[in-house]
């Protein structure tokens, strides 16, 4: 079997490159494992109306028990990523691609639509600054945020965070704020002066939830099933695009298959795998090979082609601090059972001195199980069940994220049994800029405190990034220029977040897309000339 | 053995008799939790669920000083087994404004947990050695 472009991943930057070959009149060819969403689910609603007529042990436990496994397995997984309906976005990655990571949460996907299909849809801009890492400007990304802007709709406004997430009038309609982050708002509204003063600003998050029905998809109905079902129209989901451009036939899709190397013949590629049911050996060429597997699939992919049990890649992920942030004025209060249960408004700490940018994202509580408060309230059982129905809808989640670069890398290299080993150390993270925040939500009605801060387990915020630095001129095999392709591999394009050497302290999602999507376009450039 | 810890487990928590589909998953999710245990864990937990009146008191201990893993597991699972029923509801989720209530829970709730802890770890020590 031949074909002239292939990508390897159908997730958010396998898709983006796809719609960017597309959008040149190339056909071009995805190669994916692609487990797909369950269906059979019977929920529909409020989350709240349901649950008071149903039996959730099939939506929140399952009979494999996957809700559990955080208790039962130890392991440390969103509660999103574990509910039944979810659990199919990283089924199956520890055998498909086993990984010995030590002090570091490796999530993996073999899902079609990647791990962005149970994210929380942020999508941020990278400004100069931002980008300085890359040898590539905002004005080389800016056509195509544009175009996936249009493909996905993105909720947001030119707010106070406009300067930090870049003024975009595409951007659909804001959403309606839980009453927690409206108090929060009109909050900031108030002492924004002196806040400002202080690095502090506060806006709308920039998701990719809509606002008013797009491309077939209907709005948000603020029912609270986000932690639970897998097929939520209103937020985007890679694999919807996936399948369009299956359905009009603009791309060629091959999925269960697994690929674990490529090598060169006869001055062509050829790529080597199993499919995943029968485990029968799979191949075939191409002339350009665009890995979008995603950054830790990606990264054993080329070691494993280049043989090499030596190197060790690094690794970077967001340092991340959970915030919990107790509302007094909501002490007592009904469960707001229709609000938005998701990142409600987002944080930017702006050092006055020219420091570091800090990024949070105040996440509502209302969708997750109310389980999961029975763990984080340190008190006896009986008072524990009442904190969980009266103080737990006084409460909201800050996820705050600081930026990471070589510095705060971690390790990552292949095993003689063609594992991955990832080694991290634990983060330092200058908690000096958290005093200020605490002390500012605690003015904005959202009381918090240091104390109460809990630092993530490295790898837990998943924004994985660093192993294939993109230079301006690579000097080693594990570097990739500027239009993706890997040095002294002609042909071979890395376009996920492998080649970001810096991540700011906003989520990138959104800018591996666009550099995916951009990275497809110079192929197609390269390939027409041809 | 493990549909009466699973009687005497969700009577702790909801102060009510355990439906039987609750009881069964209970079994199940226990056996999951029971396959990476020691020899001594298991012997350790069985003497707790036998010999400790207050179950409820001895998990918040033993959550509070990270002991008794097994115990502190099978109380978390219960209460996200329980949280499934919709019988249980109410028990979760507030649906109206109750401010003094909590206000007054807040304001037990450091005698209560000391009381409880204390009590918790006298009767570990006493019963469980």
């Amino acid at each position: 079997m031949k074909k002239e472009i292939i990508i390897i991943g159908g997730g958010a930057s396998g898709v983006s490159a796809a719609l960017g070959f597309v959008k040149n009149g190339i056909v071009p060819t995805i190669i994916d494992v692609g487990n797909r969403m369950p269906e059979g689910h019977q929920a529909e609603g409020n989350l709240y109306d349901y649950r008071k007529e149903n039996d959730l042990f099939d939506l929140m436990i399952g009979p494999e028990l996957k809700g559990l496994s955080n208790i039962i397995d130890g392991t440390t997984l969103s509660p999103k990523l574990i509910t039944p309906f979810n659990h199919y976005v990283i089924s199956g990655a520890d055998s498909l691609s086993p990984v010995r990571a030590e002090n570091f949460c490796a999530v993996r996907s073999f899902a079609s639509g990647g791990l962005a299909a149970a994210w929380g849809a942020g999508l941020y801009r990278y400004n100069r600054r931002e980008l300085e890492h890359l040898p590539i400007g905002p004005d080389s990304l800016d056509p195509y945020y544009d175009l996936l802007s249009k493909e996905i709709g993105i909720t947001g406004c030119n707010d106070d965070l406009a300067p930090f997430f870049g003024t975009d009038t595409t951007l659909m309609p804001k959403f309606r704020l839980s009453a927690k982050a409206s108090h929060v708002y009109r909050n900031y509204e108030k002492k924004k002066g002196k806040l400002n003063r202080d690095g502090i600003y506060i806006g709308y998050p920039r998701l990719g939830v809509l606002t008013r029905n797009h491309k077939g998809r209907n709005k948000c109905d603020y029912s609270n099933f986000e932690t639970w079902l897998p097929d939520i129209p209103w937020v985007y989901n890679p694999a919807l695009t996936l399948d369009e451009l299956i359905r009009k036939n603009k791309i060629n899709y091959i999925d269960r298959i697994l690929v674990d190397s490529w090598s060169r013949r006869n001055g062509r590629i050829v790529i080597e795998g199993n499919h995943i049911d029968s485990r029968a050996p799979f191949s075939i060429e191409a002339e350009t090979l665009v890995i979008a597997a995603g950054t830790i699939n990606t990264a054993k992919l080329v070691l494993r082609s280049k043989q090499d049990t030596k190197t060790r890649l690094p690794i970077l992920d967001n340092p991340l601090l959970q915030v919990p942030l107790i509302f007094p004025s909501f002490l007592g209060s009904p469960l707001d059972r229709s609000a938005f249960g998701m990142t409600n408004l987002n944080l930017i700490y702006s050092s006055p001195d020219g420091g570091e940018i800090l990024q949070g994202s105040i996440i509502e509580l209302t969708s997750p199980p109310r389980s999961v408060f029975f763990e984080n309230f340190p008190v006896s059982t009986g008072l524990n069940l009442r904190m969980i129905k009266l103080v737990s809808p006084a409460v909201m989640a800050m996820f705050l994220y600081y930026p990471s670069s070589d510095g705060d890398a971690g390790a990552v290299r292949l095993t003689s049994n063609h594992e991955l080993e990832i080694t991290q150390h634990d983060y330092r993270t200058d908690k000096k800029p958290l005093k200020k925040i605490t002390r500012s939500l605690s003015a904005m009605g959202a009381w918090t405190h240091p104390l109460l801060v809990k630092q993530s387990k490295p790898g837990y915020a998943i924004h994985y990034a660093g192993t294939l630095p993109m230079k301006e001129i690579p000097a080693s095999e594990y570097e990739t220029a500027p239009d993706g392709e890997l040095f002294r591999e002609p042909g071979i394009y890395i376009a996920d977040g492998s080649s970001f050497s810096g991540i700011s302290s906003k989520n990138l999602s959104f800018t591996l897309m666009a550099n995916a999507m951009r990275i497809a376009d110079r192929i197609s450039g390269k390939v027409k000339k041809q | 053995m493990i549909k009466g810890e699973a009687e005497r487990i969700y009577r702790s928590i909801f102060k009510k008799k355990i439906p039987s589909i609750v009881e069964e998953r209970f079994v199940h999710a226990s056996r999951r939790i029971e396959e990476s245990a020691t020899e001594p864990e298991l012997e350790r937990f069985r003497k707790i669920i036998t010999a400790v009146s207050d179950l409820a008191a001895a998990e918040y201990a033993s959550r509070v000083r990270g002991k008794n893993p097994m115990l502190v597991k099978k109380f978390q699972v219960m209460v996200h087994l329980g949280e499934c029923m919709p019988e249980n509801y109410h028990i979760f989720i507030n649906e109206k404004k109750s401010v003094i209530q909590t206000v007054l829970i807040l304001a037990i709730l450091p005698f209560n947990s000391v009381y409880k802890f204390l009590k918790g770890a006298l009767l570990l020590k006493l019963k469980v050695r």
